[in-house]
């Protein structure tokens, strides 16, 4: 016994050295790739803090850049408007034409304006890794809450997966984990006939080939007739996460088809550069709670 | 007495700080990335106790490690305390000539030929151990390496840069 004390006192400089590297492995081995996943609330809170800071100093610095795509955006947004302004005088010439009878609208889907968009600013933002996150100034104190979409200036971004009382971590699209119900529409270049006017429906999934692209996978086999370069991918709607018709990016490369098991995958390039996000949208759904208290009792699988 | 924990006391906090804030967005062509944090702690005083130095290699890594965005918390405190404990052996070898009462590295009175034969393997080390973990396999393995290089040369330029125009007399 005495000998042991001896030895371990002979060596404690070495035990201490060897414990403590055999802490900063076991944390190294626990957190690859997911600490953020799992990071706690106290930490989320802390590193939120000085990342709000380091943002602060780099947005200054970044003015500029920002300054010349808000520009853009903006000669964008104007072209965009004079289009639908135009579109809007031929639809209300249809109207008139046809006396569309009000009783048949349709209700079941949901629409955009029941869907409030809260601004808010992304203070970290990873896009090197595999499972990548952001973390936004917002929390469950400005109405933040786990389960809400992110999207930004381009189109969709991610899902709020953590919330603090100021900070909330969002699973960016660009994630391994991250799934959302999609459709592919006809886009404006599409040459062919009869494309189905609910286009197809699929679903989004990155799988860390780049920050620029993706794929729309278990999609119908017929939809290979009908697909072109430049199709739209946007939400599919059928959840209270993201509004309908939000824009996930566009065909590449002829879809680049992989056919399996009967459906089909497509190459996607998204719609949003995710190496430069400051500013998105957290949207909130009123109608979620309605929505989600619906379907609570079913069964589970 | 005082006045040396202040002098390190502060000195480590702006290391850690800058590392943080500044040296880890300072990449080079996606490659290189500076770890400048470990210089102040090469240059503590030698007759530093272990039970000291240890824990302090292990937290300050692990301080960085938690503000930077890099694959895993750890890996920081990890090569960290290998480096510092791999200081201990090598100052066996290449002991500095002119030691002020034993517990002072002079660097700058060392020369320009010491100061690189001292920095230099602690980094490699740091390095080799931080890209090797962050990387948890021997596959692309040269990569690895060319980022070990890279890096610990321009960690290393930094740290003579810093010594040179901080840790003045």
């Amino acid at each position: 016994m005495l000998r042991l004390f001896n030895f371990l006192s002979a060596n404690r400089n070495a035990i201490l050295f060897i414990a403590l590297e055999l802490i900063a492995f076991n944390l190294i081995v626990r957190t690859n790739e997911v600490q953020q996943h799992k990071m706690g609330d106290a930490l989320l809170e802390v590193s939120g803090e000085v990342q709000q800071v380091r943002g602060g100093i780099m947005e200054y610095f970044l003015l500029e850049q920002k300054n010349a795509l808000l520009i853009s955006a903006d000669s964008t947004r104007q072209q965009e408007l004079d289009q639908l302004r135009a579109e809007v005088i031929r639809l209300r010439g249809q109207l008139e034409q046809q006396k569309v009878d009000s009783a048949f609208t349709d209700s079941l889907v949901i629409q955009a304006d029941t869907f409030r968009f809260i601004p808010a600013r992304v203070l970290r933002n990873s896009t090197h890794k595999k499972y990548n996150y952001l973390t936004l100034d917002l929390g469950t104190e400005q109405g933040v809450e786990v389960g809400q979409g992110v999207i930004g200036p381009g189109g969709l971004i991610g899902k709020v997966i953590k919330a603090s009382s100021d900070y909330s971590l969002v699973q960016s699209a660009i994630n391994l984990d991250f799934r959302v119900p999609v459709r592919v529409r006809k886009g404006p270049e599409n040459t062919r006939d009869n494309y189905p006017a609910g286009g197809f429906l699929g679903f989004f999934k990155w799988t860390s080939d780049g920050i620029s692209e993706a794929y729309v996978t278990n999609l119908p086999e017929n939809s290979a007739g009908f697909i072109q370069n430049k199709d739209l991918v946007v939400t599919a709607g059928s959840s209270t996460i993201f509004p309908e018709g939000i824009r996930v990016g566009e065909l590449i490369n002829e879809g680049n088809p992989e056919r399996r098991d009967g459906v089909i995958n497509y190459q996607i390039r998204l719609a949003v550069d995710f190496s430069t996000l400051n500013h998105v949208f957290v949207v909130e759904s009123p109608l979620k709670a309605q929505l989600d208290s619906l379907e609570v009792d079913l069964p589970q699988e | 007495m005082v006045n040396d924990i202040l002098k390190y006391g502060v000195a480590w906090l702006l290391m850690v700080f800058f590392q943080v804030f500044l040296f880890n967005y300072l990449t080079l062509f996606q490659v290189a990335i500076p770890f400048v944090f470990i210089l102040h702690l090469f240059l503590l005083p030698v007759g530093l106790p272990k039970y000291f130095l240890y824990p302090l290699a292990f937290l300050t890594g692990l301080l960085v490690d938690v503000f930077s965005e890099n694959m895993a918390t750890g890996l920081h405190a990890f090569s960290t305390l290998l480096a510092v404990g791999a200081r201990d052996y090598w100052l066996n070898y290449i002991r500095p000539t002119n030691l002020r009462n034993a517990s002072d590295i002079d660097l700058r009175g060392q020369g320009i030929i010491w100061l690189i034969s001292y920095l230099f393997p602690l980094i490699l080390v740091h390095h080799l151990a931080y890209f090797l973990l962050e990387a948890m396999s021997f596959s692309n393995f040269l990569l690895t390496i060319g980022k070990v290089l890279a890096s610990s040369l321009y960690s290393f330029v930094l740290m003579i840069l810093i010594t040179y125009v901080f840790y003045k007399r």
